[in-house]
């Protein structure tokens, strides 16, 4: 299976689920008014917990590490191009909004965004 | 120590067959547990018994779990053993996908591989410091260090129907280096394929009194020298056997057949040649295929599922499995079906694969269970299942009456299926 990698700068370790190594693709742009990260799932490469399984705690955890405002994170989650024949895996990306608890991010929900919203989002 | 091991039920598809097979997760669990333990194994799906009575004086009870539809069921057990102050540890593949609900219900929970670990569990028990959770997901054992199944622990005239003994369970390997749609293998066992050496498989084969078994390795296709490896080693010992997939290469099939291969479960996802090859190359080798048949996929509309069921029918499958599509834990289909807001049901009863649980993407929950339906009836229309499994016994009967292995069946069984009376209608009288 390919990982289309357009939208990760780096690959970013982590003890996902059950302290289980994991591991995903990150893009972190630095805008003005907001902060966005685009979190990629590798599927193939990552041996440990999904993205869309622990995105609030990689919410909670990037936010604190990357020293991000919360107030103005832009979480979004990539699933990349794979080449397979099922539908399932074509590319899609989903904004996650999550609800607050202190400096957790909690209760996240998904809506669904095209590429061009998503580079709307990265850009100036 | 007395130790009672509890395999809960689970609700059987209507209008199927019901086969039950011994189950490999508690003789595997038994094979690793440190000598001086006393243990009685109790499996709800067919042993009368009462688990509750049966777990009475023992100073622990297991509940291995396999199913995701069997967890509110070990769940509640637990719930009513705890209040009768037994301690309860859970283990198995459904405790780890379930693994922070089971948690409420348990004393421990033990996740991961066995092998090497349950001394130390017990050690703790016996000193009152039983861990709330052992988490060893991804620290697997060494592979030599699993033994032969704990068979012996199993009600052997339990897992017969008229006499005649289920396959038992038998793996040659973990892991597995595939990650596919709707399976939770990856998370469960690893992503790196985890081949047991060939003198412990042949230690296990030599133990199995069992002429017929079911190789029950996530897929047999890894890696081809690995396979054809396996079926060397298998073939002194005259078993019968089936599988996951096989390698697609002649010397590789030639090899599966001569060491028993007797039907393969092969996934069929279209209607393309590349299936109606896979399937006839197969048969070529004189293996057997069951159709695995996967419906609701984001690909498939009412007519493709339609097609499909014909195509299934031309490419003469030897028997097909329907299922429908169920957003288990930790797959990629349960994690797009919650982005995309279409799991319609988290009772972990209806996750039995037979019934639909989440909003398909070209019809309604309802057609979609209607053509599951119609596709199990189209299919067997002509020839029901038990006539077309009746056939492949008969392949197997022949193969092993050639070899001079035949058993024939347990004539004191005849009358009963798995542990029960066979009914007047159900004897043909």
């Amino acid at each position: 299976m390919r990982t289309d990698l357009a939208y990760v700068d780096e690959v970013y370790h982590f003890p996902g689920l059950w302290e289980v190594p994991s591991l995903c693709g990150l893009k972190l742009v630095r805008r003005p008014d907001r902060q966005v990260l685009v979190v990629t799932e590798l599927f193939d490469q990552n041996p440990g917990t999904s993205v869309t399984n622990f995105c609030a705690e990689l919410a909670t955890r990037l936010t604190a590490e990357r020293g991000l405002d919360p107030d103005k994170l832009v979480f979004v989650e990539h699933s990349p191009e794979t080449g397979s024949k099922l539908e399932s895996y074509a590319e899609s990306f989903y904004r996650v909004s999550f609800q607050r608890d202190g400096a957790r991010f909690v209760r996240p929900d998904w809506s669904e965004l095209t590429r061009a919203e998503v580079d709307a989002l990265l850009a100036p | 120590m007395k130790i009672e091991l509890i395999y809960p039920r689970w609700k059987k598809l209507e209008g199927q067959t019901t086969f039950h097979l011994p189950p490999h997760g508690p003789v595997v669990m038994a094979a690793a547990l440190p000598p001086g333990v006393e243990l009685d194994f109790l499996d709800e799906n067919v042993d009368p018994r009462d688990a509750l009575a049966a777990c009475e004086g023992c100073d622990l009870v297991c509940i291995s779990m396999m199913l995701t539809s069997q967890v509110k069921r070990g769940w509640a057990l637990a719930d009513q053993l705890r209040a009768r102050g037994l301690r309860v540890l859970f283990g198995g593949i459904a405790s780890m996908l379930h693994a922070e609900e089971t948690l409420a219900h348990a004393d421990a929970l033990f996740l991961g591989e066995v092998e090497g670990r349950l001394g130390a569990v017990l050690e703790d028990l016996a000193h009152g410091r039983l861990q709330k959770v052992y988490n060893f997901m991804q620290a697997h054992p060494p592979i030599e260090l699993v033994g032969p199944a704990r068979r012996s622990i199993l009600r052997d005239e339990l897992y017969h129907h008229k006499g005649v003994r289920m396959v038992d369970l038998f793996h040659a390997s973990r892991g597995c280096r595939f990650k596919c749609y709707p399976c939770a293998v990856a998370y469960l066992g690893g992503r790196s394929f985890r081949p047991r050496p060939m003198a412990r498989v042949a230690e296990e084969l030599a133990a199995i009194p069992n002429g017929r078994l079911f190789v029950v390795d996530n897929s047999l296709a890894q890696d081809k020298e690995w396979e054809k490896e396996l079926f060397r080693t298998m073939i002194p010992f005259k078993k019968t056997w089936c599988s996951h997939t096989i390698e697609d290469d002649d010397e590789v099939l030639a090899l599966a057949a001569q060491a028993g291969a007797w039907y393969v479960y092969q996934a069929v996802f279209d209607t393309s040649d590349f299936i109606r090859q896979r399937v006839k190359r197969y048969h070529d080798h004189g293996i057997a295929v069951e159709g695995t048949v996967l419906l609701g996929l984001d690909d498939q509309t009412e007519d493709s599922i339609r097609r499909l069921i014909d195509f299934l029918l031309e490419i003469d499958l030897d028997l097909a499995e329907f299922t429908v599509l169920t957003p288990f834990p930790h797959t990629k289909c349960r994690d797009d079906l919650r982005k995309q807001k279409r799991i319609l049901s988290d009772d972990w009863d209806r996750y039995t694969a037979g019934e639909v649980v989440f909003q398909p993407k070209h019809m309604s929950p309802a057609r979609l269970q209607e053509l599951y339906h119609l596709a199990w009836e189209t299919f067997y229309r002509d020839e029901p299942q038990s006539m077309k499994m009746m056939k492949l016994l008969q392949r197997a009967v022949a193969r092993e009456r050639a070899l001079g292995t035949y058993r024939g069946r347990r004539r004191d069984l005849v009358r009963q299926s798995f542990g029960r009376e066979l009914t007047d209608e159900e004897r043909g009288v």
